[in-house]
């Protein structure tokens, strides 16, 4: 077998993954993705009331709960065709936007800066230089030389102190970096920022959910009690810190986020690897009307094939041939059979079928299966969804907003749409949904705000709450959502006012599947394909091209692989 | 609430789909009993469950933490673990834990925010079972009257 490197696990990301890949001259020709543990919450729901089944999924995760919670009452919904009234709407997607803004904010700075942002460089950095070029760039207040002075003081101490922490696993000096200490010194301040900042912005799940994490939903709506007159409802005082909050995030994203993702991409313009499939999927989300009013969707649904931006198909949960999960090289099986089969996830399920070495392996028999993950596809189309997937659709299809912010982010860097087919326009991408979330969610709340005012302060519809009022014999239902990682389908066939069947194939899966039964590559693997690597021994580029998705394999997997101790294990051969 | 002593977390980490793996949850209800049941009734008891960077909030607010969580350090299944302040980044920068949240990153985050617990302590236990499941194993339930004790005891050394 060629010579192979291996990251196993990859760190900063939530979850278990395992990549593999192929070099020849410095340059990846070859990747393999694989989930190394295994997943079945699919299990744990079956012959359970579907009123309850949103409880147990969105423990699939702690990062993620609320998006699980989301997609599980809408398929059950959606299978009962049951309409939330129009405040429960509005609360689902200001809890859903919340949970897109913090994410991609961790994400940026604690996940993925590192790969980009050389800590221990920030030391050597001049605080005025960076006190002028933080001025330059926003209007953010914390800006003086004395609070950059003493952000270098705070790194200085932990490094001195030999516990570096997270910041131990770095490759600093790897010479892939290319900001001037001054611009680390920016990101490293602004590290520290958004720990701070995030630590207040869940709140908004804890006031409308009643407590985070696993804030409370209801099918039929939210079982947030809006009244001004209790002390134990969700009264004036609560919804002005919720607004509050929001105002506060929309500041963050706008003068800190965003203006440092440009500013740290400016330096990394010849760092155009990673782009991979250029098919891009995204179910769509954010409805101004209701979940099932698709053309009023602010994040549109559509499919972009060979990044052909003329041409944006569409996609149907629904179909059979639009949603398939092949099994060939996944530790699986369908009944009698282990391969060469895609079955929808209304007929799918949930058989474990290791095949894999029983002991300590070097690295993996891609031959053979190799994987946790199924493999989705779309009309046999391995797909990448997520954040870049959301932004090139809308602006195929001409969203104004979208349209707006990706010409002048492209401009102010001066570089064709082409250019966001790489990590770093993944990770651009993820910046500039983050603005279009903050300002969907203070349109959602004033929406709110009003109808409270008006005295409409309906939050659930009990029309089909009991079992009685359903309909008879086997009803399918599907909840898509768009998630902070991309497009998450839950599928429930409910029988006897039972889960009969009950499936969950989460954004990861799409994008870290391994090939499918054409020998065709997932997401992961494809943006691998072509990165260059200067270091060997020091996989930075992969981590790179890895991290801009922002991959959570918690949801895909579960931890069994207990018997490593060691934080990474990369190795030749 | 605010006392003499300073603001006392007990704090539960895990997964409740996994058996054993939620053991830091499952226990919680009993922790609140057993606080109550003792007169400790300023402790806050919070379900951080699998949650990552954003356990940041409870910990800066905390003076005194106590994380409850399975622990895998391969002994006997059942047998109860107390880790002392030294020992707990070392157990979770080995990643002894049982689940995926960077429990780790999230001190260390805490120590570069300065905003680390006076004082934190872990109790849990070795696992007997990690397979899917939503309650705990027969044998980790029998155990749970001696962590409360412990829990219980620790809090009670944290006020005297």
């Amino acid at each position: 077998m060629a010579e192979r490197i291996v990251v196993d696990p990859v760190t900063r990301i939530e979850g278990h993954l395992r990549v593999e890949v192929e070099l020849e001259n410095h340059v990846i020709k070859n990747a393999y993705s694989s989930g190394t543990c295994v997943r079945g919450i699919e299990l744990i729901v079956q012959d359970r009331d579907p009123r309850d089944v949103w409880a147990f999924v969105q423990r699939i995760c702690g990062v993620c709960t609320t998006t699980h919670a989301l997609a599980s009452l809408r398929s059950v919904e959606y299978a009962l065709d049951i309409k939330i009234p129009r405040n429960a709407h509005l609360i689902r997607d200001i809890m859903n936007a919340t949970i897109w803004i913090h994410d991609h904010i961790v994400h940026f700075y604690h996940l993925h800066a590192l790969d980009w942002v050389d800590v221990v460089s920030c030391l050597s950095a001049d605080p005025a230089e960076t006190s002028k070029i933080a001025q330059s760039i926003s209007d953010w207040p914390n800006s003086s030389p004395g609070y950059f002075a003493n952000v270098q003081q705070k790194v200085q101490k932990i490094v001195d102190s030999g516990q570096l922490g997270i910041f131990a696993n770095g490759y600093w000096g790897h010479e892939a970096y290319k900001l001037p200490p001054e611009v680390n010194l920016l990101a490293v301040a602004h590290y520290l920022e958004a720990l701070e900042w995030q630590k207040e912005i869940v709140q908004i799940h804890a006031i409308f959910g009643g407590k985070n994490p696993h804030p409370h939903y209801v099918v039929g709506g939210m079982a947030t009690p809006l009244d001004n007159n209790s002390d134990n409802a969700v009264h004036i005082e609560r919804l002005m810190h919720v607004s509050r909050l929001i105002d506060e995030a929309t500041d963050f994203v706008n003068k800190v986020y965003v203006p440092d993702v440009i500013a740290i991409a400016g330096f990394y313009k010849d760092a155009t690897y990673g782009g991979g499939l250029s098919n891009y999927m995204s179910y769509g989300d954010f409805s101004k009307g209701d979940i099932r009013d698709v053309d009023q969707y602010r994040v549109p649904r559509g499919v972009i094939i060979n990044g052909n931006l003329e041409d944006v198909q569409d996609v149907d949960p629904t179909l059979h041939t639009d949603v398939q999960e092949f099994i060939d090289k996944s530790w699986y099986k369908y009944g009698n059979t282990d391969s060469g089969e895609g079955r929808h996830p209304w007929e799918g399920s949930t058989e474990f079928n290791y095949t894999g070495p029983k002991s300590a392996y070097t690295q993996l028999d891609v031959e053979q299966k190799y994987s946790w993950l199924k493999t989705p596809r779309l009309r046999n189309e391995p797909m990448e969804v997520g954040p870049l997937a959301r932004i090139m659709i809308a602006y195929a299809k001409g969203d104004a907003d979208v349209k707006q912010l990706v010409d002048d982010t492209l401009k102010k860097l001066d570089l064709p749409i082409t250019a966001l087919h790489s990590a770093l326009g993944r990770t651009a991408a993820r910046a500039l949904e983050a603005v279009l979330a903050a300002k969907w969610m203070r349109e959602d709340m004033d929406e709110l705000l009003n109808n409270i005012k008006n005295g409409n302060k309906i939050t659930f519809d009990r029309t089909k709450w009991e079992p009685s009022s359903w309909p008879s014999g086997e009803a399918k239902g599907v909840g898509w959502v768009e998630a902070p990682r991309g497009a998450l389908g839950h599928w429930i066939v409910i029988e006897d006012g039972k889960t009969k069947n009950y499936q969950a194939v989460v954004p990861t899966t799409w994008n870290a599947s391994p090939r499918d039964n054409n020998g065709v590559i997932g997401a992961y693997e494809a943006s691998l394909v072509g990165t260059p690597m200067v270091n060997e021994e020091q996989p930075l580029e992969l981590l790179r091209v890895i991290h801009s998705f922002d991959p959570c394999l918690a949801c895909a997997v579960h931890l069994t692989d207990l018997e490593s101790n060691k934080q990474i294990d990369i190795r030749l051969g | 609430m605010k006392n003499n002593y300073g603001h006392i977390i007990v704090m539960g980490i895990g997964n409740t789909l996994y058996t054993d793996e939620g053991l830091g949850i499952h226990i919680l209800p009993y922790v609140k009993e057993a606080l109550k049941q003792n007169g400790l009734t300023d402790v806050e008891v919070y379900e951080g469950s699998t949650d990552s960077m954003s356990l940041l909030a409870p910990i800066d607010r905390a003076d005194y933490l106590l994380v409850v969580d399975a622990i895998k350090a391969g002994k006997a299944p059942g047998e109860i673990i107390a880790l002392t302040e030294e020992e707990i980044p070392k157990y979770f920068s080995t990643k002894l834990s049982v689940h995926q949240v960077g429990f780790q990153e999230v001190l260390f985050a805490a120590r570069l925010l300065e905003q680390l617990p006076k004082e934190m302590a872990m109790i849990g236990a070795q696992p007997y079972s990690l397979e899917l499941g939503v309650e705990l194993s027969k044998g980790m339930k029998e155990k749970l009257p001696k962590m409360l004790d412990m829990i219980v005891a620790q809090v009670k050394r944290w006020r005297a």
